[in-house]
C-alpha cells in the first residue's frame, strides 16, 4: 500500500497509547484497518490507503493523552465518525471518536439541547428525547448516524430544518495542543450550553470540522419540541418554479419544520424502497421513458410538502395558509392521493416529516434488485430566484448533453427560506464500476460547468456546495484547483489560524497541503 | 482649565511620518492628528468609562475597503495601536492610539435582496435607513431600544446587542467582508467564492464569528455585512396578556417562542411599562410614576394594573396569525394571564404607541429617552442582565429582585425579559438606578454593579443557581483604583480568552489591533 | 443668566453619540438627510459635530485638555443654525441640559476671554463698539437707504421699525419695501434714527462669535432707544434681531422690556387676517420657502410667512423636503460667513439646488442674512432661481395700488 513513511507509528508510540488505552481499544495491525480507510460514498476508498494504526478512547482524558503522544511524536491524526470527514490518504493515525463515546449527558427539552458524545447515534437520542416530547433534526441518513458527525462536523444539509440554521449550542473540544475548551456559557463553566453574546463564538472553529483543529468531544445539540399536534400539507405542482416558490414562502414566514420539493422520480425511487420493491419496474419503465420533469398522467413531476408542528390552533392556521398558498400557486392538495399513489413514499414521509421518527435508508430496500443510486450528488446552494433558473439549465444539459433522462432531485428551504438547496442524483448502480466512472465523468462536466465564464455570467449566484464533497468524485482532494472557487482572503488566514492551534502540524496534515 | 499629564505611553503615538502618509492616502479632510479635538472618539456614550479613557492620537475616516487596506499596511510599517470607532461603541481608548472611522464616510447600501432575506450594508448605514430602504420590498431588520440612527452593523453583529433579538432567529448575520489587521481582504461563506450572494457555506468553516460580538475590534476591519431581513408579513398582530406571577408569565413568553409562533416575545414589569408611558406621552403620568416609585414593594402594584405584562409580537401570512393568536390566547389563559389588549392602551397610551410602532408597524421610533429628561430624571443604562434557562430565570428573578430590596434598599426596579433563540434562553434585564447626572449616583450604582457581578459569580451563588450567565455588565469591568493589579476584580472573564488570544496572534501577527485592550486582559 | 462649564455637564453624560444631528433622526416624519452644514463641509468627519462639542466638553470638565487656538475651527465653524437640536434623540429645545447651541456659544466666549477669537469677528466686534454696525460701514450711514429724509419720521410711535444692520447696509431693497409698506398703509411708525435714540447692531453677530459683554452693552442700548420712541411694538425685518431681542436680550442678558417684538411676516400676516392688508396686484410665481433658522427652529415661527405667501394672489408655495424645523441651514450664520465664507457658500449652493428641485421659480425667506448667503449661491452656480424676501412679494402685490 502506497503510504507516507513519516507517517508510521514508532513502537515506542504504539506501546505508549497501549498503556494509556488498553490493548483493546488500540489496533496497529493496518492490513485489519480497512474499515477506517475512508468515508463509505463513492471513489475515495481507491485513493485511500488504510491507516497505520486506530486508537478508540472513551473520555476526554484519554482523548488528551493520545493528543499528547502524537505532539511528542508527531504523529499524523485522522479523525473517523461515521460517515466523515476523514480519509486516510497516506497514513496516520485513526482517532475513532465513534465507537466508545456515546454517552448522552443531558437532555434539557426547556432549553431544547441534548449534550451529547460523538458516538450517540441519531437513533438514539431520537428515541432518549421521545419521552421528552423532542425531537432532533435528521435528515436521509441511517438512525446509526452519529449526530455530533453530521450535524456539527458535516453540517449535513440533508439535516435542516427551515425552522433553524444552527444545530448546536455549543461544544467541548480538545485542542490539538491538549488543552480543553467549552465554548458558549459552558466555558463559563456553567452546566447550561448556551451560546453567548458579545465576544466570538468559537463553536464556529468546529463546525464544520475538517478534523484539523481539535477533537470534539462533546456538542450540545439543539432539539425541537414534538408539538401538540403534527400535520403534513402535501401539494403537487406541475411547474418547478410554483412548487419552489411554494416551498421558499412557507419556510419564510417560519410555518414550517421543513419543506420540501421532491421530484416524481424520487418519490417513485422511495416508493418502492419503502413498500418492498413493488413499484420498482414502474420505477425503470419511468426512468427509460419520460423526460426530465415529466410525469405520467395522473402523477405530478413535483410534489412538495410542509412538516408543520406546534400547538393546536397553530398548527390549523399554519395548515390553511400553506393550502391556500399552494393553490394561488396552481398547486393540488393532494394528501390523499399520494398515500394511495405512493405508499411507500408515505410510510417514509408519515415517519419522517410527521413522527418524525428516522425510517432509516432507502438503500436499505433498493439494493434487493440491484439497483443502487449512486450517491454522488451535484448540490446547490443559492436563492429561489436563482435556484430556478439553474434547475432547468441542469435538467437541460443533464438530458441534451448526457442523454439522462431520469435525475432525482429534491430542494430543501433552509435559514427560513433564505437559502435553496437543492440536490440532484443522475446515476445509478454504484456497484458497477462502468456505471461509477460514468457518474464521475457527469460530475466533472458539471463542475467544469459551473466553473465556466458563461454560466457564472447566467447564474453569478450560485455556488455548487463545498467541492471537497465531490472530491471523491474527481478523485483527488484540490486537483481542480482552478475549477475550486477561489476563497476570497480566507486560506491564508485558515492557514495561520491552524498553524497557532497545531503548531506540530499534527492534525491530518495531509487535509491541510492538499487544500493549500 | 488645567493640563492633565498624559496617561500615554509613547508607543501610542503616531510618528510625524506616518501622519503624512495618512494625510497623502486619505486626504487632509479625513484624518485629524490634534488630540485636543478627539474627545469625540474617546470612549463609548454609556457610563463613567471617559474617566478611564484618553483621547487618541489621530482618527482616520476612510470610505472604502482600499483606504482601509492603506490605513493598515502603515499602521502594520509604524506600529500604530488601531481602535475601531463605531456608533456607541465599540472603542474605548485606554492608552490611545489610531481610530479609524469607518461609519461616518462609509454608509452605502450595497445589495438588498428580499428572498434571499439580507441586505449588504457598510457599517454606517443606520438601522433607520435600512428600515426605510427595504420597507418597499415588504421587510424589516431587527432593531431594539436605540436609536434609529445606530449602525445596523454594530449593533447587530458587532456587538450582537440582544435588544435587537427576535426569538425567530439568533444569527444576524450572513456573511462579511473584513480586512485583516495584516491588510488580506477575507469574505466569508459563499461570498468568499467571489459572487455577489451572501450566505453561509456550510462546508467550510466560516470565519464570520470572529466578528460577531467582537467588541474589542481586534480581528480585523468589518467593512460589509449581509444582515438577516425578514418578511413584514402579510398580517400582524400582537396579544398582550396581564400576569400576577412572574413565574407563569416567563412560561407563557417561552412557550410562545419554542413553537416559534412570534417575532418576539417579552414581560415588560409594571414599571417598566410605566416608565415608557410617560415618556412616550409628553410625561403624562410621570407623578404617578414617581409616587409608585417610592410607594411600592418590588413586583407591588396598584390594583387595576397588572405586575407582569407580556405580549407577543406576530406576523405572517392571514391564517397564520389567526392560528397563532388563537394559540398564544388559549395558552395565556391555561396559564392563569387575563388577554388585555384594549385595556392595555386605555391605561398605558404611551408605551402602547411604542409597542405598536416597533412590534406590529416594524418601525422603529426612536428612543424614549427622547421625553424622559424634561423632568430631570433620565433612567441610568446601566443593567444588570442575565441569560439563563427560564426554569432557573423564575427562580433567579426572585432572588434578585429580594436582594435589591434587602441590601439595597431599592424599591424600584425596571426588568424586562427576552426569549431568545426559539426559547431557549431567556435573557432578563433589571435597571435599577436613575439620574445618571449625578455623579454620587452614578457612583453607587456602580457600586452595586459591582456587589452584584461578585454575588453572581460567588461559589455559594452558583450553588444555588446553576445556570445563570451574567452577561458582562461593562459597568463592573472598569480598572479599579483600588485594585490596580485586578486581584479583587470579579472573575467575569470568558474561558476561552486565551484561546481568543491565540487566534487573534494568528490574525494580527504586529499587535496593531487594540493592544491597550489586550494588555489589560491579560493583566 | 452666567453660565459656567459645569453647567453642562449633565448634558454630557446625555449624550450617547448617536449620529442624529448629523445624519438625522431617522425616525417616521422626519427627512434622514443631512442635517449639520459643518460636519458636512468636513465631509463627514465626526470631529466637526455636535458629537464632538459635547465630547469635547467632558474632556474639557475632567481637565484632560483646555481650549486653546487648537478649537478655533472646531467651535467657530458651528453656524448655531440648531438642527441637531432638533434631530438630538433628547430633543434639546425642550432639554435645558443638552443644547448645543448654548454649548457652543458659551466655548466660544470662554476663547475670546483667553484671547482665542477669530480675528476678524473681533475686528467687527471692535467695529460695533465704535460704529455700531458689523459691516465696517459708518453709523451716520445707517439710513441712507430710507426713501425719504429721516427727519420725517416722527420721535414716538406705536410702532419701531427695528430695520437691523444688513438690511441697512447690504439688503437695502428688504428696508426700503418695508418701509414701503408701512407707509402705504399710513400706519404710526417709526425707524430710530436720531442721536440718542438710535438704533445701534442687535448685537447678534456678537452673541453669536463670543462677545457676549459687548453684546449686552449694544442690547442695552437698543433697548433704551425703544423705550424712548414710546413704541408698543417693535418690527423687525431680521429674524436674527428678531431672536435677539425677543430671546436673547431676556434669557441671556436678564434684560426687561415691556413691548412686543414681531417679525415683519407675523405683523402683516395679522394685518392681513384683520382685512387691513389687501394685495391689487397679483405675483405669479412659483416659489419655495425657505426657513431662517433664528425665525424657524429657534423661534418656532413656520407658518405665518407660509400663510403669508399664500394669502398673495397667484403665488403657489412648494416645499423643499427639509422645511420648517428640519430646514437645512443657509450658512451664514454664527459668524460663518464672515470668518469661513466657503463653508457658506457649501451650504448655500446644498440648499439652492435643493429649491431648483421643487421646480419653483424663486427662493423666498425672511431674513436678509439668508438672502445674502443664498443670493451668493445662486450666482456662484448660475442658478435661475430668483430670490426674494417675503416682504419684497408683499410690496410688489401691493404696488401701484390706488
Amino acid at each position: 500500500m502506497k503510504s507516507n513513511p513519516k507517517y508510521e507509528i514508532s513502537i515506542t508510540a504504539q506501546k505508549e497509547l497501549t498503556d494509556l488505552l488498553g490493548e483493546k481499544n488500540v489496533c496497529f495491525t493496518r492490513d485489519l484497518l480497512s474499515v477506517y480507510r475512508a468515508k463509505p460514498f463513492g471513489q475515495m476508498f481507491r485513493e485511500a490507503v488504510n491507516p497505520h494504526g486506530m486508537v478508540q478512547p472513551e473520555t476526554v482524558e484519554d482523548v488528551q493523552g493520545i493528543l499528547k503522544i502524537a505532539n511528542k511524536y508527531e504523529i499524523p491524526l485522522i479523525l473517523a465518525a461515521t460517515m466523515g470527514p476523514g480519509a486516510c490518504l497516506e497514513g496516520g493515525l485513526i482517532v475513532d471518536m465513534y465507537s466508545r463515546m456515546r454517552k448522552i449527558h443531558k437532555i434539557d427539552p426547556e432549553c431544547g439541547y441534548a449534550l451529547v458524545e460523538p458516538g450517540v447515534t441519531c437513533g438514539q437520542l431520537l428515541k432518549a428525547l421521545r419521552p421528552h416530547g423532542c425531537w432532533v433534526s435528521f435528515g436521509s441518513y441511517p438512525p446509526i448516524q452519529s449526530n455530533l458527525s453530521t450535524l456539527v462536523c458535516c453540517r449535513a444539509q440533508t439535516n435542516a430544518i427551515g425552522k433553524e440554521d444552527d444545530f448546536c449550542r455549543g461544544i467541548e473540544v480538545v485542542l490539538p495542543t491538549g488543552e480543553i475548551v467549552k465554548t458558549g456559557s459552558a466555558g463559563l463553566g456553567y452546566d447550561m450550553w448556551a451560546d453567548t453574546h458579545g465576544i466570538p463564538n468559537l463553536k464556529w472553529l468546529w463546525q464544520p470540522s475538517m478534523g484539523t483543529l481539535g477533537i470534539i468531544t462533546k456538542a450540545a445539540i439543539r432539539i425541537h419540541p414534538l408539538g401538540e399536534v403534527q400535520d403534513i400539507v402535501i401539494a403537487g405542482f406541475n411547474n418547478f418554479d410554483n412548487a419552489i416558490e411554494w416551498s421558499h414562502k412557507i419556510t419564510r414566514e417560519v410555518m414550517v419544520n421543513t419543506s420540501m420539493v421532491w421530484s416524481y422520480h424520487w418519490v417513485q425511487w422511495e416508493n418502492y424502497a419503502h413498500n418492498n420493491g413493488k413499484g420498482f419496474v414502474k420505477y425503470i419503465n419511468d426512468m427509460l421513458t419520460l423526460k426530465p420533469d415529466e410525469a405520467p398522467p395522473g402523477y405530478y413531476p413535483m410534489y412538495a410538502f410542509a412538516s408543520i408542528s406546534g400547538f393546536k390552533e397553530q398548527v390549523e392556521g399554519n395548515v390553511k395558509a400553506c393550502q391556500r398558498l399552494a393553490k394561488e400557486l396552481g398547486g393540488e392538495i393532494v394528501n390523499e392521493k399520494f398515500k394511495e399513489q405512493n405508499p411507500g413514499c408515505w410510510n417514509k414521509w408519515e415517519h419522517s416529516f410527521l413522527e418524525h421518527v428516522n425510517p432509516g435508508m432507502a438503500l436499505e430496500r433498493s439494493h434487493i434488485y440491484g439497483v443502487e443510486a449512486g450517491m454522488e450528488a451535484f448540490t446547490v446552494e443559492t436563492n429561489v430566484r436563482d435556484g430556478k433558473s439553474f434547475h432547468h439549465a441542469i435538467l437541460r444539459r443533464l438530458y441534451e448533453k448526457h442523454g439522462l433522462r431520469h435525475v432525482r432531485y429534491y430542494t430543501r428551504q433552509l435559514d427560513h427560506g433564505r437559502t435553496s438547496f437543492q440536490r440532484y442524483l443522475f446515476m445509478h448502480d454504484a456497484f458497477d464500476q462502468e456505471t461509477l466512472d460514468r457518474e464521475i465523468e457527469v460530475e466533472e462536466d458539471l463542475l467544469k460547468w459551473t466553473s465556466t465564464k458563461e454560466f457564472k455570467e447566467q447564474f453569478p449566484n450560485i455556488v455548487p456546495f463545498a467541492p471537497v464533497a465531490h472530491s471523491s468524485a474527481v478523485g483527488e482532494i484540490g486537483k481542480k484547483e482552478e475549477e475550486i472557487p477561489v476563497h476570497y482572503g480566507l486560506m491564508e488566514l485558515d492557514r495561520r489560524i491552524q498553524e497557532v492551534l497545531d503548531p506540530n502540524n499534527i492534525m491530518d496534515p495531509v487535509m491541510r497541503r492538499k487544500e493549500e | 482649565m488645567e493640563n492633565k499629564p498624559s496617561q500615554t505611553p509613547t508607543k501610542y503615538e503616531i510618528p510625524k511620518v506616518a501622519q503624512k502618509e495618512l494625510t497623502d492616502l486619505l486626504g487632509e479632510k479625513n484624518v485629524c492628528f490634534t488630540r485636543e479635538l478627539l474627545s469625540v472618539y474617546r470612549d463609548m456614550a454609556w457610563g463613567p468609562w471617559v474617566r478611564q479613557t484618553v483621547n487618541p492620537h489621530g482618527a482616520v475616516q476612510p470610505e472604502t475597503v482600499e483606504e482601509i487596506q492603506g490605513i493598515l499596511k502603515i499602521a502594520n510599517k509604524y506600529k500604530i495601536a488601531i481602535l475601531l470607532a463605531g456608533t456607541s461603541g465599540p472603542g474605548f481608548t485606554w492608552k490611545g492610539g489610531l481610530v479609524i472611522d469607518t461609519y461616518s464616510r462609509m454608509q452605502k447600501i450595497h445589495k438588498i435582496d428580499p428572498e434571499a432575506g439580507y441586505v449588504v450594508v457598510e457599517p454606517g448605514v443606520s438601522n433607520g435607513q435600512i428600515l426605510k430602504a427595504i420597507r418597499p420590498f415588504g421587510c424589516w431588520i431587527s432593531f431594539g431600544s436605540y436609536p434609529s440612527d445606530i449602525s445596523s452593523l454594530i449593533s447587530l453583529l458587532l456587538s450582537q446587542a440582544q435588544t435587537n433579538v427576535i426569538s425567530k432567529e439568533e444569527d444576524f448575520c450572513m456573511g462579511v467582508e473584513a480586512v485583516l489587521p495584516t491588510g488580506e481582504v477575507i469574505r466569508t461563506g459563499t461570498a468568499a467564492t467571489g459572487i455577489d450572494y451572501w450566505s453561509k457555506n456550510r462546508g467550510v468553516l466560516d470565519l464570520k464569528f470572529l466578528y460577531e460580538g467582537n467588541m474589542g475590534g481586534t480581528m480585523g476591519v468589518v467593512t460589509k455585512a449581509a444582515l438577516r431581513i425578514h418578511p413584514l408579513g402579510e398580517a400582524q398582530d400582537i396579544v398582550i396578556v396581564g400576569f400576577n406571577n412572574f413565574g407563569d408569565a416567563m412560561k407563557w413568553t417561552h412557550k410562545v417562542a419554542r413553537e416559534v409562533m412570534a417575532n418576539t416575545s417579552m414581560i415588560w414589569s409594571y414599571r417598566w411599562v410605566q416608565w415608557q408611558n410617560y415618556v412616550h406621552d409628553n410625561a403624562k403620568g410621570f407623578i404617578k410614576y414617581l409616587n409608585d416609585m417610592l410607594s411600592h414593594n418590588p413586583d407591588e402594584v396598584p390594583s387595576g394594573y397588572y405586575a407582569q405584562y407580556a405580549f407577543a409580537s406576530i406576523s405572517g401570512y392571514k391564517e397564520q396569525v389567526e392560528g397563532n393568536v388563537a394559540a398564544c390566547k388559549r395558552l395565556a389563559i391555561d396559564l392563569g394571564g387575563e388577554i388585555i389588549n384594549k385595556k392595555f392602551q386605555e391605561q398605558w397610551p404611551g408605551t402602547w404607541h411604542k409597542w405598536e410602532e416597533m412590534y406590529n408597524h416594524h418601525i422603529n421610533p426612536g428612543m424614549a429617552a427622547r421625553r424622559s429628561h424634561v423632568y430631570g430624571i433620565e433612567s441610568s443604562e446601566g443593567s444588570f442582565i442575565v441569560t439563563t434557562t427560564i426554569r432557573d430565570g423564575k427562580k433567579f428573578h426572585d432572588a434578585v429582585m429580594k436582594r435589591f430590596y434587602e441590601k439595597y434598599g431599592i424599591r424600584h426596579v425596571r426588568y424586562y425579559t427576552r426569549q431568545m433563540d426559539h426559547g431557549r434562553v431567556s435573557f432578563q434585564r433589571y435597571v435599577y438606578m436613575h439620574d445618571k447626572f449625578d455623579n454620587e449616583i452614578l457612583d453607587r450604582e456602580i457600586d452595586i454593579a459591582r456587589d452584584l457581578a461578585t454575588w453572581v459569580t460567588s461559589d455559594e451563588f452558583r450553588k444555588e443557581h446553576k445556570n445563570i450567565a451574567p452577561m458582562i455588565a461593562h459597568t463592573v469591568e472598569l480598572p479599579d483604583d483600588n485594585d490596580p493589579s485586578g486581584s479583587k476584580k470579579s472573575k467575569l472573564y470568558y474561558d476561552p480568552s486565551w484561546l481568543i488570544e491565540t487566534i487573534r496572534k494568528a490574525v494580527d501577527p504586529n499587535n496593531i489591533m487594540d493592544p491597550a485592550l489586550r494588555e489589560m486582559a491579560e493583566h | 443668566m452666567k453660565l459656567k462649564l459645569e453647567d453642562f455637564d449633565k448634558g454630557t453624560q446625555e449624550c450617547i453619540r448617536c449620529r442624529n444631528c448629523t445624519i438625522g433622526a431617522q425616525v417616521p416624519g422626519v427627512p434622514a438627510v443631512e442635517v449639520c452644514p459643518f460636519h458636512k463641509y468636513h465631509n463627514n468627519n465626526r470631529v466637526y459635530s455636535a458629537q464632538s462639542f459635547w465630547q469635547t466638553t467632558k474632556s474639557l470638565l475632567l481637565g484632560d485638555i483646555s481650549l486653546s487656538p487648537l478649537f478655533t475651527d472646531l467651535l467657530f465653524q458651528c453656524t448655531t443654525c440648531g438642527s441637531c437640536v432638533e434631530h438630538c434623540v433628547f430633543h434639546l429645545m425642550q432639554n435645558p441640559y443638552v443644547d448645543s447651541v448654548k454649548l457652543v456659544e458659551y466655548l466660544r466666549s470662554e476663547m475670546v476671554k483667553k484671547g482665542f477669537g477669530v480675528p476678524i469677528h473681533l475686528k467687527f466686534g471692535e467695529h460695533i463698539e465704535k460704529e455700531h454696525n458689523p459691516y465696517m460701514e459708518l453709523h451716520q450711514n445707517r439710513w441712507d437707504w430710507l426713501p425719504f429724509k429721516k427727519e420725517k419720521l416722527p420721535k414716538t410711535a406705536e410702532y419701531v421699525f427695528f430695520v437691523g444692520c444688513t438690511s441697512s447696509y447690504r439688503q437695502k431693497q428688504i428696508a426700503k419695501a418695508t418701509v414701503n409698506i408701512l407707509e402705504k398703509l399710513g400706519l404710526d411708525y417709526t425707524v430710530m434714527c436720531r442721536p440718542g435714540m438710535d438704533e445701534w447692531c442687535c448685537g447678534s453677530p456678537l452673541q453669536r462669535t463670543g462677545q457676549e459683554d459687548k453684546a449686552k452693552t449694544v442690547a442695552e442700548h437698543n433697548l433704551e432707544a425703544i423705550k424712548k420712541t414710546g413704541a408698543k411694538k417693535v418690527i423687525t425685518s431680521c429674524s436674527g434681531c428678531y431672536k435677539m431681542i425677543s430671546k436673547d436680550y431676556k434669557e441671556l442678558y436678564d434684560l426687561d422690556y415691556d413691548f412686543e417684538i414681531v417679525q415683519s411676516v407675523q405683523f402683516l400676516l395679522d394685518l392681513v387676517k384683520k382685512g387691513e392688508l389687501e394685495f391689487a396686484n397679483p405675483v405669479n410665481m412659483k416659489v419655495t420657502y425657505h426657513d431662517p433658522c433664528h425665525l424657524g427652529r429657534h423661534m418656532g415661527v413656520f407658518e405665518a410667512p407660509r400663510e403669508l405667501l399664500k394669502s398673495i394672489p397667484g403665488i403657489e408655495l412648494v416645499e423643499m423636503e427639509r422645511n420648517r424645523e428640519y430646514a437645512w441651514c443657509c450658512g451664514a450664520g454664527g459668524g460663518v460667513r464672515a470668518a469661513y465664507p466657503d463653508i457658506t457658500m457649501f451650504a448655500s449652493t446644498n440648499r439652492i439646488k435643493e429649491a431648483e428641485d421643487t421646480g419653483a421659480d424663486a427662493l423666498v425667506s425672511a431674513c436678509p442674512f439668508c438672502w445674502r448667503g443664498l443670493h451668493d449661491a445662486i450666482e456662484e452656480k448660475g442658478s435661475k432661481l430668483e430670490i426674494f424676501d417675503v416682504v419684497e412679494l408683499v410690496e410688489k402685490a401691493m404696488k401701484n395700488r390706488s
